[in-house]
């Protein structure tokens, strides 16, 4: 497992050389601007654990040969006047080639996100899946998310899926925990921190995990 | 006596336009300024390409031989029968409350049923509203308000350019019993058509009017620029429905919008089967608390055809919502794109947006991209978007096959039933007629 | 010796990686009921899709109707020639109602009616199997019951009237009263037409109305009497 702790800016490039396997774990904690690329040969796999507390500007870029595999979890949490612009474009060119990308994340105050997430199947994907999805709960009406979820698609023969939500605290499960005597700030807080800490458990690895719950108290 | 203006766009082709209609001077200074600005504007950055669209050499104005009339008798013969070959009279027989048809640049026919005409109803061509001493005051508070001609570039060719269309007003409580129709053929080739659609609802109103198009096929190109603004009273209800089967030389760049008052709402129902290339985005304004927009679409693109399609929302006021439903097929080497805005504004609290598109991709000759944008500020809206592309399921094609249709016949049918829930919105002889263009299109490699 | 109506020789079936039939040989008499047995995962399936034309596998062998080669025919014509596959998990094609998949299939199969007169019947059939007639109406297998599914695929075979009928587990999710229907509606079928049935069944439910005249079994890639 590779964990990047991206500081200003980071900009890097990954081959995943046929039959690999990589685990990345990346936790952001202050402003930066990421640039990663990755590029998956044959029979490729890449599990990918994203976790964002500030503000930044990510950019992934993968492509996708035959049979490759690529799972992608991103967890963010805004407040403030925080700002993240979230790129994340997989080109799968290969037969059978697989991506799984998921975000969550919530916005509070004045923060604002941008993201958009491409799935592009290149004729020659025989067979490829790709799903994407996106859920996001705002937290207050400063807040701004966009979105952008795009599939392009040149080959018949593949299946290609996104979902996106956005949307408020479900009023039951506020009033639950304020039945169990949280306060409505500190609802916010919990939601916030569990979409987190559920991305986070993910890299199973307990140094990172324990350090990310000491940046959420 | 026909007349048909050298190709290029002037400004003594928009005086000469203004001077045969006899319009009001503020209409030819409107038209003028809309020149200029098409000039100024630049062409979208993004879609389909447009290089094909030559407007120096499309000629901006055909006016057919014939002045307008409401009796059918008195439309000359050749174009009388070009409707009549499409069914025109006879549904207006059969159940319209009135039908407008459009030849090349100008109306040829309109006219409303007496019982609808009673209830307060008017169904005017869109020149004599914007003359008639009654209706002038109000065409010139709405003509182009929702659509200015500052919104992009066709937007301010058509201010320019504008001919032919339908005026519709619908008083207080009204309810249009039977839809309203207009019809729009093209006939002349590399002409260019741009009516414009009034339609203004108050309180209450609730009325059902169906576009329809056509045109031969040419090899020039044909370009379609018309320009449709709806003003939707509080509580009142539209349903907009358009089958376009555009031939495929046809350029079909059009805009509609409308703006919802409280309470009320738009249906914007769309079948796209023509024209080389589209770029259509029905719009709803939702600006009124409780204000809602439905959107159901069809697209199937073919060889030759990049249609680029969807549907715009935004919401600027409390307890709205909006459905947004796609379907498109692309097949044969066609490019099938959904594009869409959803932009939620602050004050839009407990709003909510369902938009569900699916796609299907016949062949690796053909491509389809779902593009949706999603610009959400309010809190406590709620907002969902599922898409999906694939091909058509090899199990849905082998039932069939096993029950004795071919695998032409079983996409045939699996692609009916994939649209079945847009046909079912269109009154039925468009429903037919839609569900025999699919079909013909499916089994003849169109 | 006697032709037999069906007739499968010598059926090799394979994957990319492994040979599924080694050699599949057996023959149905005209107007008789095989039952077709063998553990989850022999094949039973695979070898009906295989005589309905529809297995994507790597073949080689024959299957012969009435004496015809029709291992290379494609499953429409082989409808046309009078086989029907009752589906094990029939499948929903939204937007396409039942009534008018049965439209599309009579007139491919060339059963001339008059819609009147396939509306009317459509209407009998239905009440026959305790089927709502609304169900005309509804798409195809999307939002049925696993029992109504099965009714269906029966609605089907009584609608296109085949010889030889290919019955995938039928009587997989049917209550006793829905099993009873179904098994009955089948014997009265083949007693007034002579068609010939293969059944799949595991519980043997199906079986009630239905006398088998020989059981097979498929085990290890290969089929053997069952004479048990």
């Amino acid at each position: 497992m590779k964990i990047l702790r991206p500081e200003k800016t980071l900009k890097d490039s990954f081959v995943i050389e046929p039959g690999q396997k990589m685990h990345l774990v990346i936790y952001s904690n202050q402003d930066t601007t990421t640039d990663l690329s990755f590029k998956l040969k044959n029979n490729a796999k890449i599990s990918i654990q994203c976790i964002i507390l500030n503000s930044g500007s990510f950019k992934f870029h993968f492509e996708q040969d035959e049979n490759s595999e690529l799972v992608f979890n991103g967890a963010f949490a805004l407040r403030y006047e925080q700002e993240l612009n979230f790129g994340y474009t997989t080109i799968q060119l290969g037969r059978n080639s697989k991506s799984h990308f998921e975000l969550v994340g919530t916005l509070d105050d004045k923060a604002k996100k941008i993201s958009s997430e491409t799935i592009d199947f290149k004729v020659g994907a025989t067979n490829a899946e790709g799903y994407e999805a996106e859920k996001v709960t705002l937290l207050s009406n400063e807040t701004q998310n966009v979105a952008k979820p795009i599939i392009l698609c040149a080959e018949e023969n593949m299946h290609g899926e996104h979902n996106f939500s956005s949307g408020h605290l479900d009023p039951e499960t506020i009033d639950y925990l304020r039945a169990r005597g949280v306060n409505p700030e500190s609802v916010k807080r919990i939601i916030s921190r569990e979409q987190i800490l559920r991305v986070a458990k993910l890299c199973k690895n307990e140094a990172i995990i324990q350090e990310i719950e000491e940046a959420l108290k | 006596m026909s007349y048909r203006a050298a190709d290029g766009l002037n400004k003594a082709l928009i005086r000469d336009i203004s001077r045969r209609k006899n319009e009001p001077e503020w209409m030819l200074d409107f038209r003028l300024k809309c020149l200029e600005m098409y000039h100024q504007i630049d062409a979208p950055s993004w879609g389909p390409d447009l290089s094909g669209l030559d407007i120096a050499h499309i000629s901006n104005y055909v006016q057919p031989d014939s002045k307008m009339v409401s009796s059918w008798e008195e439309v000359p013969v050749g174009i009388r029968q070009s409707f009549e070959d499409l069914g025109i009279p006879e549904a207006e027989r059969e159940g319209l409350a009135g039908v407008g048809a459009q030849y090349d640049s100008e109306l040829v026919y309109h006219n409303i049923k007496q019982a609808t005409a009673k209830t307060g109803v008017v169904y005017l061509g869109i020149e004599e509203a914007l003359n008639h001493p009654k209706y002038a005051e109000i065409f010139k508070e709405h003509f182009m308000q929702l659509v200015p001609p500052s919104d992009h570039k066709f937007a301010a060719l058509h201010g320019a350019l504008w001919s032919g269309g339908s005026f519709v007003y619908v008083p207080k409580n009204t309810s249009v019993e039977f839809p309203l129709q207009s019809y729009y053929r093209f006939n002349a080739p590399g002409a260019g058509q741009f009516e414009h659609t009034l339609i203004i609802l108050e309180e209450g109103a609730d009325l059902h009017f169906i576009e329809g198009c056509s045109a031969p096929r040419y090899n020039v190109a044909n370009l379609h620029a018309g320009c449709v603004e709806i003003f939707v009273g509080k509580s009142a209800h539209i349903k907009y429905s358009t089958v376009e089967s555009w031939s495929k030389n046809m350029y079909n760049l059009n805009t509609k919008r409308a703006i919802v008052a409280e309470g009320g709402k738009i249906e914007w129902v769309s079948g796209s089967f023509g024209s080389r290339v589209s770029m259509l985005y029905p719009m709803g304004i939702l600006n009124g608390r409780g204000a809602g927009m439905e959107y159901t679409g069809v697209s199937l693109a073919g060889s030759d055809q990049d249609l680029d399609t969807g549907a715009k929302v935004v919401i600027s006021a409390p307890d709205c919502y909006a459905l947004l439903n796609s379907k498109s097929i692309a097949k044969n080497g066609g490019k099938n794109t959904f594009r869409s805005l959803v932009k939620v504004l602050k004050n839009a609290n407990n709003s909510r947006v369902f938009m569900d598109c699916k796609s299907l991709i016949c062949d690796s000759q053909s491509r389809t991209d779902t593009i949706p944008v999603f610009n959400i500020r309010a809190k406590n809206a709620d907002v969902a978007h599922e898409a999906s592309v694939g091909k058509i399921s090899e199990e849905q094609i082998n039932y069939l096959r096993t029950r004795g249709l071919s695998e032409d016949a079983a996409k045939s049918l699996i692609v009916q039933g994939f649209t079945a829930n847009i046909t079912k919105e269109l009154p039925v002889e468009y429903a037919v007629e839609m569900n025999n263009y699919l079909k013909l299109s499916m089994e003849k490699n169109l | 010796m006697a032709k037999e109506f069906f007739e499968v020789k010598n059926l090799k079936v394979s994957t990319d990686e492994t040979e599924l039939l080694h050699g599949v040989d057996f023959s149905l008499p005209s107007g008789s009921t095989t039952l077709l047995t063998g553990a989850n995962g022999a094949g039973k399936s695979t070898l009906l899709k295989l005589i309905m034309g529809i297995s994507p596998l790597r073949t080689s062998g024959k299957i012969l109707l009435n004496s015809k080669d029709i291992t290379k025919l494609p499953p429409e014509r082989r409808a046309k020639l009078g086989i029907f596959l009752s589906f094990q998990e029939p499948v929903a094609i939204p937007g396409l109602s039942v009534s008018e998949m049965l439209r599309s299939s009579t007139e491919a199969l060339g059963k001339k009616m008059s819609y009147m007169d396939f509306k009317l019947h459509l209407c009998e059939l239905l009440e026959k199997l305790g089927l709502d007639p609304f169900v005309a109406k509804r798409d195809i297998n999307t939002s049925f019951s696993g029992g109504e599914k099965k009714k269906l695929e029966i609605l089907q075979l009584l609608m296109l009237e085949p010889k030889l009928v290919l019955l995938d587990e039928i009587d997989s999710g049917l209550d006793t009263k829905a099993n009873e229907l179904i098994s009955k509606t089948l014997a009265d079928y083949q007693q007034k037409t002579g068609a010939t049935f293969l059944v799949v069944s595991h519980n043997l439910r199906i079986l009630k109305h239905l006398t088998p005249s020989q059981k097979l079994v498929l085990e290890d890639g290969l089929i053997h009497k069952d004479e048990a």
